[in-house]
C-alpha cells in the first residue's frame, strides 16, 4: 500500500490516525504496532512471520550479547545475528540472480541448467534487513542498550512509516522516543511535510514518469540524441522528487506519530561534487554504509590505497544492495571510481572553477541514473551513446504528445529551475521571511488537494524504490 | 492554537471526504466512458496470502470512492484548459481548431517501419481478395471492398504538431497501407470503391462529413459511401444501378448524440461542443421483389453503412461480422460469436449476395486487420 495511493490516504491514514489518537497515552505504540502490522500484512503477507521471528531472534540475541563480557562468545552470537539477516537477505533478493547466472554460464558450456524456482523478494527485505543488523552491532558495540521490551523492538523494526523504503532508522536513534514521544505536538507540521512529499511524488515524479519511462522503452529507431537526453534528465529529477517525497511523507508520518526522524535527502544536486553529493541523497543508507561497512573495512585508517579500495567496495556493494543486476552494480562502481578520483585528487580539485564542478557532478550523476534505470548494461550503453550523438540517424522521435506531454514539460522546467535556483541559494542563502508563514501553511493544503485530486483521475506509479 | 485546530480539521477533511461521502451518498457527476467492472472481493485468507484480496480490494476502492468522479472532472478540466491536453493514455487527443482525434487514427497517422505492412502481405491480402470477387462473381454475388478514412486523412491540416512525428510527406502510412493497398487491388484487377478519395474530394462541407467532435464520419459520408458500393454492386453483379439519394439535412444534436462521443470523453467542464450534427433526408421506396442479403466485414464505421443499408429498404438480411468475432443482424442489439466452418456460420457467411469488405487504413496495419481471416475462411468453405 504505497503512501500515495488513494487507499491510503483515504482508508489506512485516517483510520488509523483516529484509532491511535483514541487509544490512552500508555497503549499507544500498541496501536502503532498495530497498524504498521497491518500495513505490512497488506503489502507482504507471507514475509510477516518471518519479520516477526527475526525481531523475536534479534530482541533474545541482543539481550545475550549485551549480557556477556567482551570476548569470544558475544562476538560468536553477533557473527551469527548478522549472517542470518544477510542470509535471509541473499535469499530473497539475490538467490534468483545467482542462479540465472550460474545457468547462463552452465548453458553457455554446454551443461543443463539447475531448476529452480523463483523467489519473490518481499517489499522493504533491504532495509528491514539493515536496521536489524545495525541492531544487533549497535547493542554488541555497546553503542546502545538493547530493547526492554519486545514490543518496542517490533515498533522499531515494523513501523509503517519507515518500514517499507527507509529511511533506514538506527536502534539507538528511536529508543528512546519509542519509550516517551510528544503526542500531538507536530500533526500540522506531520500533515505538511506529507503533503510536500505526496505533491512531490503525485503532481512531479510521475509526471516526469512519462518522458522518463517512454525514452528508456524507445527502439532504436526511436532513440534520438533528444529523446535520450530529455528521458535522462526526466528520470534523474523523477528519482529525486520520487524518492525524497517518500522520505518526506515518511516524516511526516512520523510526526503525526509523535517521532522525529533524521532528514533523509539535503537537496542533492546542488553538490559541486559526487562526495557531497552521497552526504546529501539517501542520508541514512549512506551513513549506514560508512559505519557498519566502510569503517570496519578499514575505513581511512589504513592509509591512503586502502582507504581507496575501501570506498570502492563500499560503493560497488551499495550498487549491490538496490539490486542483483549488473546495471545496479555498474553504478556502484561509476560512484565509487569517482569518489575515490575526487579523494585522489584532494585539494587540488578546487583550482576547478565552482561552476564547472557544479556541472560536471550534475553530468556524472545523469550518467549515473542511466546505469541505475537502463535494463542491462548494453541497454545503458545504447541511451549513452544516443546522449553522445551515437544513435540510428534515421531514427525519428516518439509523437510529442505521448513522450512529453506539455504538463510533462513544465514539471521538467520545473525540475530543472528548481534545481538551479537551489544552487543559487546554496551560495546566498535567504533568511526566512515570517509575513508569508501563514500562506505558506495554507500552499500545504492546497497541495494536498490537488494531490488527491491529480491521483484520483491518474492513478500513481509505485515508489521506485519499492523495488529496493 | 486555534489556527492549528483549525488546519488539522482541514487536513482530516480533506482525507476524510471522499470515504464520507461515498457513505452518505453524495450525488457524483456523470463520467463518459468505459470502466472495468470492480466488484468487492470476499475476504479469505487463501486470498489475503496470495494478495489477491488486497489487489481487488485496492481496485474495488479506487472504482467505488466518493468525489471521484468531481475529482476527475476538475483534473480533466484543468488539464485542457491549462495544458489543452487529455490526461495522459487518453483515447482523445485535441487537434487544431478544437478537433477531436481517436488515438487509434493519431497512432495510424504517426506510424513508420514494422509497424506497416510489407509489400508482400499487402499482395497477398489483394490477391485473396481478388479470387473472392471471381469465385463470388461467378454466381451473381459480390464482393465490394471500400477503402475508408482515418479521420487524420479528413482532416491532416488539424492534426498538431504535438502530435505527429516528423516522417516527412507523404506520410509513410499513407504510401505503405493506402497506396499499396489501393496499387495491388488495381494490379488484381479488384473493383472496389475508395471512400477515402471519395469523401476527401467531396465538394460538401467537411463538417457535413464529419463532425469535429466525432469518431466516426457523418451518417451522410455514410450513404455516400453506400451509394458508391450499390454502383460497384451492379457492375459486378450486372443488375441495374439503383437510386441511392443523399440529401442532408441539419440537425440541433442533444448531448447524448452519437455524434459527440469524442468530446464526451473529454469529462470536462467549460468545453465548446457542436450544436449541430446532419443527418440523410430519405424518403425510403418500397422494398424490392427479392432484395440481396447483404455483410459487413468491418469496424464500426461499418455500422454507419449498415444503418444506412437498413434505412434504405433496399435489403433484405442485413448482417454485420463485427472485427471478425461477433455477428448482428439488422441492426439489433445483441450478437453471436463469430465461428468459421461450423453449420451456422457456413449458412450465413456462405451465402450473401453482397459482402461488403472494410478496409479502414488505420485497422490495415500488422496485427489489426481482421478482414484477410474472414475472406480466407469463406473462400475455403467456398471452394475454387
Amino acid at each position: 500500500m504505497p503512501f500515495s495511493s488513494l487507499l491510503f490516504v483515504h482508508a489506512f491514514l485516517p483510520a488509523f490516525l483516529v484509532l491511535y489518537w483514541l487509544t490512552p497515552r500508555s497503549l499507544k505504540n500498541h496501536t502503532a504496532i498495530f497498524g504498521s502490522l497491518v500495513f505490512y500484512a497488506w503489502g507482504a503477507p507471507r514475509f510477516l512471520p518471518v519479520v516477526l521471528g527475526l525481531g523475536a531472534i534479534d530482541y533474545i540475541l541482543s539481550h545475550q550479547i549485551a549480557a556477556r563480557s567482551p570476548g569470544r562468545s558475544r562476538r560468536t552470537l553477533l557473527v551469527l545475528g548478522v549472517a542470518l539477516h544477510l542470509s535471509i537477505l541473499v535469499y530473497f533478493k539475490y538467490s534468483n540472480f545467482f542462479v540465472d547466472e550460474m545457468n547462463g554460464l552452465l548453458t553457455s558450456l554446454g551443461f543443463s541448467t539447475v531448476g529452480w524456482t523463483k523467489v519473490v523478494l518481499p517489499i522493504g527485505v533491504s532495509f528491514i534487513t539493515f536496521e536489524e543488523i545495525t541492531y544487533l552491532v549497535d547493542v554488541y558495540r555497546g553503542d546502545a542498550k538493547p530493547a526492554n521490551r519486545i514490543s518496542h523492538y517490533l515498533l522499531f523494526l515494523t513501523l509503517f512509516p519507515h518500514s517499507i523504503a527507509g529511511p533506514i532508522f538506527r536502534w539507538k536513534d528511536l529508543q528512546a522516543q519509542l519509550v516517551d514521544r510528544p503526542h500531538g505536538s507536530y500533526l500540522v507540521e506531520g500533515f505538511e511535510r506529507f503533503s510536500l512529499g505526496l505533491a512531490k511524488k503525485v503532481l512531479v515524479a510521475d509526471t516526469l514518469a512519462i518522458p522518463a519511462d517512454l525514452a528508456f522503452l524507445a527502439t532504436a529507431d526511436q532513440l534520438t540524441p533528444a529523446v535520450a537526453w530529455i528521458g535522462a534528465i526526466a528520470y534523474t529529477l523523477q528519482i529525486y522528487f520520487d524518492f525524497s517525497g517518500y522520505s518526506d511523507m515518511a516524516i511526516g508520518l512520523g510526526k503525526m506519530l509523535g517521532f522525529t526522524f533524521k532528514e533523509n535527502f539535503n537537496q542533492p544536486y546542488v553538490s559541486a561534487s559526487l562526495t557531497e553529493f552521497w552526504s546529501r541523497w539517501h542520508i541514512s543508507l549512506s551513513n549506514w554504509l560508512r559505519d557498519y561497512l566502510y569503517i570496519p573495512l578499514g575505513g581511512n585508517r589504513l592509509g591512503r590505497r586502502r582507504a581507496i579500495i575501501n570506498l570502492f567496495i563500499v560503493f560497488t556493494l551499495s550498487g549491490l544492495w538496490h539490486g542483483p543486476a549488473w546495471t545496479f552494480v555498474a553504478w556502484g562502481a561509476f560512484h565509487g571510481g569517482f569518489v575515490a578520483s575526487e579523494r585522489l585528487l584532494g585539494a587540488r580539485r578546487d583550482r576547478i572553477p565552482l561552476a564547472l564542478q557544479h556541472i560536471v557532478t550534475l553530468g556524472l550523476v545523469v550518467v549515473g541514473w542511466v546505469l541505475f534505470r537502463a535494463t542491462s548494461l548494453g541497454h545503458a550503453g545504447t541511451m549513452l551513446g544516443a546522449m553522445i550523438g551515437i544513435s540510428d540517424p534515421n531514427a525519428v522521435a516518439p509523437i510529442p504528445a505521448d513522450f512529453a506531454p506539455r504538463y510533462a514539460l513544465v514539471a521538467l522546467a520545473f525540475g530543472v529551475l528548481a534545481t538551479v535556483w537551489a544552487i543559487f541559494r546554496k551560495y546566498r542563502p535567504a533568511s526566512g521571511d515570517l509575513r508569508w508563514a501563514f500562506l505558506a501553511r495554507l500552499g500545504y493544503v492546497a497541495l494536498l488537494v490537488a494531490s488527491v485530486v491529480h491521483l484520483t483521475n491518474m492513478r500513481s506509479t509505485p515508489l521506485i524504490y519499492f523495488k529496493f | 492554537m486555534l489556527t492549528r485546530k483549525i488546519l488539522v480539521a482541514f487536513y482530516l477533511l480533506i482525507i476524510c471526504a471522499p470515504v464520507a461521502a461515498k457513505l452518505l451518498h453524495v450525488r457524483e457527476h456523470r463520467l463518459e466512458g468505459s470502466f472495468a467492472p470492480a466488484p468487492r472481493p470476499p475476504l479469505t485468507l487463501a486470498s489475503v496470502r496470495n494478495e489477491e484480496f488486497q489487489i481487488k480490494t485496492t481496485a474495488w476502492f479506487e472504482a467505488t470512492l466518493g468525489l471521484r468522479s468531481w475529482a476527475m472532472w476538475i483534473d480533466n478540466s484543468i488539464l485542457y484548459h491549462l495544458f489543452h491536453e487529455t490526461k495522459w493514455g487518453s483515447h482523445v487527443a485535441i487537434g487544431e481548431s478544437r478537433m477531436l482525434f481517436e488515438r487509434d487514427d493519431i497512432n495510424y497517422f504517426n506510424k513508420s517501419g514494422d509497424a506497416l505492412p510489407t509489400p508482400m502481405a499487402v499482395d497477398q491480402l489483394a490477391g485473396e481478395i481478388a479470387r473472392l470477387q471471381v469465385r463470388l462473381r461467378r454466381e451473381n454475388r459480390a464482393l465490394v471492398p471500400i477503402f475508408l478514412p482515418s479521420k487524420t486523412t479528413f482532416y491532416p491540416g488539424n492534426v498538431p504538431s504535438m502530435w505527429t512525428r516528423s516522417l516527412g510527406e507523404p506520410r509513410p502510412a499513407q504510401v505503405h497501407v493506402y497506396q499499396a493497398m489501393k496499387t495491388a487491388l488495381d494490379r488484381h484487377k479488384v473493383s472496389y470503391v475508395d471512400g477515402i478519395d471519395l469523401l476527401v474530394s467531396s465538394p460538401m462541407q467537411r463538417k457535413v462529413l464529419w463532425g469535429r467532435d466525432a469518431r466516426h464520419f457523418s451518417p451522410v459520408a455514410g450513404c455516400l459511401c453506400m451509394d458508391a458500393v450499390m454502383r460497384v454492386y451492379a457492375e459486378l453483379t450486372g443488375n441495374p444501378p439503383v437510386d441511392y439519394p443523399c440529401v442532408a439535412r441539419a440537425v440541433v444534436a442533444p448531448r447524448a448524440h452519437s455524434e459527440l462521443d469524442l468530446f464526451r470523453l473529454l469529462n470536462a467542464w467549460l468545453v465548446g461542443r457542436e450544436r449541430m450534427v446532419y443527418e440523410v433526408q430519405r424518403t425510403p421506396p418500397p422494398k424490392p421483389a427479392a432484395p440481396p442479403n447483404a455483410m459487413w466485414i468491418s469496424t464500426s464505421f461499418g455500422w454507419l453503412l449498415e444503418i444506412d443499408a437498413v434505412q434504405s429498404n433496399l435489403f433484405g438480411e442485413i448482417h454485420v461480422d463485427y472485427y471478425n468475432m461477433s455477428l448482428f443482424q439488422d441492426g439489433k442489439e445483441g450478437s453471436v460469436e463469430v465461428k468459421p466452418h461450423t453449420p451456422d456460420w457456413k449458412r450465413i457467411f456462405l451465402t450473401r449476395d453482397l459482402y461488403v469488405l472494410e478496409l479502414h487504413e488505420s485497422y490495415l496495419t500488422p496485427g489489426a486487420f481482421f478482414g484477410g481471416d474472414a475472406v480466407r475462411a469463406i473462400l475455403e468453405d467456398l471452394g475454387p
